[in-house]
């Protein structure tokens, strides 16, 4: 149990969690390295609990800079996932404050070469179509003002930073967390249970739903 | 006996694809997890560190903290004085739990060699308990025997002595604190993990499939033609 939950911890960069964590309770950082992962996982620990307070500050600029200077190869590709999350990211930034004009400046500076990729369409489509509202938080396309999205950035950043360790043995390893794999292993199971089954088995596995049922878990 | 479904790797790891898992939803588990196990100072950093709001106020699993660890030191007063100022109504609502704090409060005081005071605690507070419930009266019985040997570690009923009854007690503290602020008294990660070994379990009756049999790696297993 307590192994899943510092391998999570350790696979987003939660690193002052942990490091709380690993003194209070009787988890020994080195016991962990017995499975391969734990060793993977620490990599660049400290640099993507750093790029992860930047980007959950709204301080694009930092993480770009620091990519720049940490792992370059992750920003190098311009048309790359990554760097397209980042600009978009620095955008909605200048939306939340209020900086119309420079939210425009940059849209075209660094936005707008995207608008081809067709991977990146949805998220192009929503990030341009802040500027059409006067209040941009009340609109369809205010999610991409709450905190949620700076995480998703955040994760998307960690995820490549991981992906950069020279000692990688298992690329789709670092992508997924432990615990993400189980609740998809768990959801799959169910599904496929019910849908190979004579007769009603009853509900299917839906985290999300899971959680917002019971009356009080969180 | 029917055949089971045959799943390939590659089929069963398009539908893990397919699962939708939000992180905010992971993130409730794990704060969920550090704040029922007590764990204050790392639920306070993954507050900062995350965003996620603790599913309980943080001052109060100090507050529940120090309760157990009263009780784990063996400070059995000085637990029953702090679970009666968090609410006066969790031990008046839970007699098997007073009781187990007052039999653990004779265990110390064997422990401690306080042999009278021991004989007049058991005459005085645990009897009076029997008289109510005579659920008890095997404990009561079992826990007055230790007076009875010079050795009493290792008497019969010597593993009374041991660290592992305090955390039993301790843990009985803190789930009727948790219960009594109305808050889930075990954590949810454990009982998913649960979950999915059945769910496997149940699965492998109908089909063949990449199993996950390691739950600390997550890693897929091929499936055994």
């Amino acid at each position: 149990m307590a192994r899943i939950v510092r391998s999570y911890l350790l696979h987003y960069g939660y690193q002052d969690t942990l490091e709380s964590f690993e003194n209070a309770s009787e988890v020994n950082s080195s016991s962990a390295q017995v499975n391969g992962f734990g060793g993977q996982l620490e990599y660049a620990l400290n640099h993507r609990k750093v790029l992860r307070q930047f980007i959950n500050s709204g301080d694009i600029d930092s993480a770009f800079q620091k990519l720049r200077e940490w792992y370059p190869s992750v920003v190098q590709d311009d048309n790359s996932v990554v760097c397209f999350l980042l600009h978009s990211q620095r955008f909605i930034e200048h939306i939340r404050r209020g900086e119309l004009e420079a939210a425009v400046i940059y849209g075209r500076a660094h936005l707008a070469k995207y608008y081809n990729n067709k991977a990146f369409s949805s998220l192009w489509t929503d990030t341009a179509a802040l500027l059409a509202y006067g209040k941009p938080s009340d609109s369809s396309v205010g999610y991409l003002l709450d905190s949620r999205q700076r995480e998703f950035v955040a994760d998307a950043i960690n995820s490549a930073v991981l992906a950069t360790n020279p000692n990688l043995k298992d690329q789709e390893g670092c992508m997924v967390s432990c615990l993400e794999k189980l609740l998809r292993q768990l959801t799959v199971c169910t599904l496929e249970r019910r849908s190979l089954a004579d007769e009603d088995q009853g509900e299917a596995f839906f985290l999300h739903r899971d959680l917002n049922c019971k009356s009080r878990l969180a | 006996m029917s055949t089971r479904k045959m799943i390939i790797r590659d089929e069963w790891e398009r539908k893990l694809k397919e699962v939708k898992i939000r992180k905010e939803d992971m993130n409730r588990l794990i704060m969920n997890f550090l704040v029922t196990e007590g764990y204050v100072d790392a639920a306070d950093k993954f507050r900062l560190e995350s965003g996620t709001q603790p599913d309980i106020d943080l001052a109060t699993i100090t507050d529940r903290m120090a309760v157990k660890m009263a009780v784990q030191s063996g400070n059995v007063q000085d637990a029953i004085e702090k679970i009666n100022d968090l609410n006066p109504e969790i031990l008046d609502t839970n007699p098997e739990l007073y009781f187990h704090l007052q039999q653990q409060k004779l265990i110390e005081l064997i422990r401690m060699g306080k042999i009278e005071e021991a004989l007049e605690f058991a005459q005085e507070e645990l009897a009076p308990r029997g008289e109510e419930n005579p659920g008890f009266l095997e404990e009561i019985e079992k826990t007055v025997a230790l007076l009875a040997f010079e050795d009493v570690k290792n008497s019969p009923y010597g593993e009374l002595l041991d660290m592992s009854q305090r955390v039993k007690t301790a843990s009985e503290v803190n789930a009727a604190i948790l219960t009594s602020q109305s808050h889930e008294k075990d954590p949810k990660l454990p009982s998913l993990l649960k979950m999915l070994i059945w769910a496997q379990n149940r699965l492998d009756e109908k089909a063949i499939y990449p199993r996950i049999n390691d739950l600390s790696t997550a890693k897929l297993e091929e499936p055994a033609v």
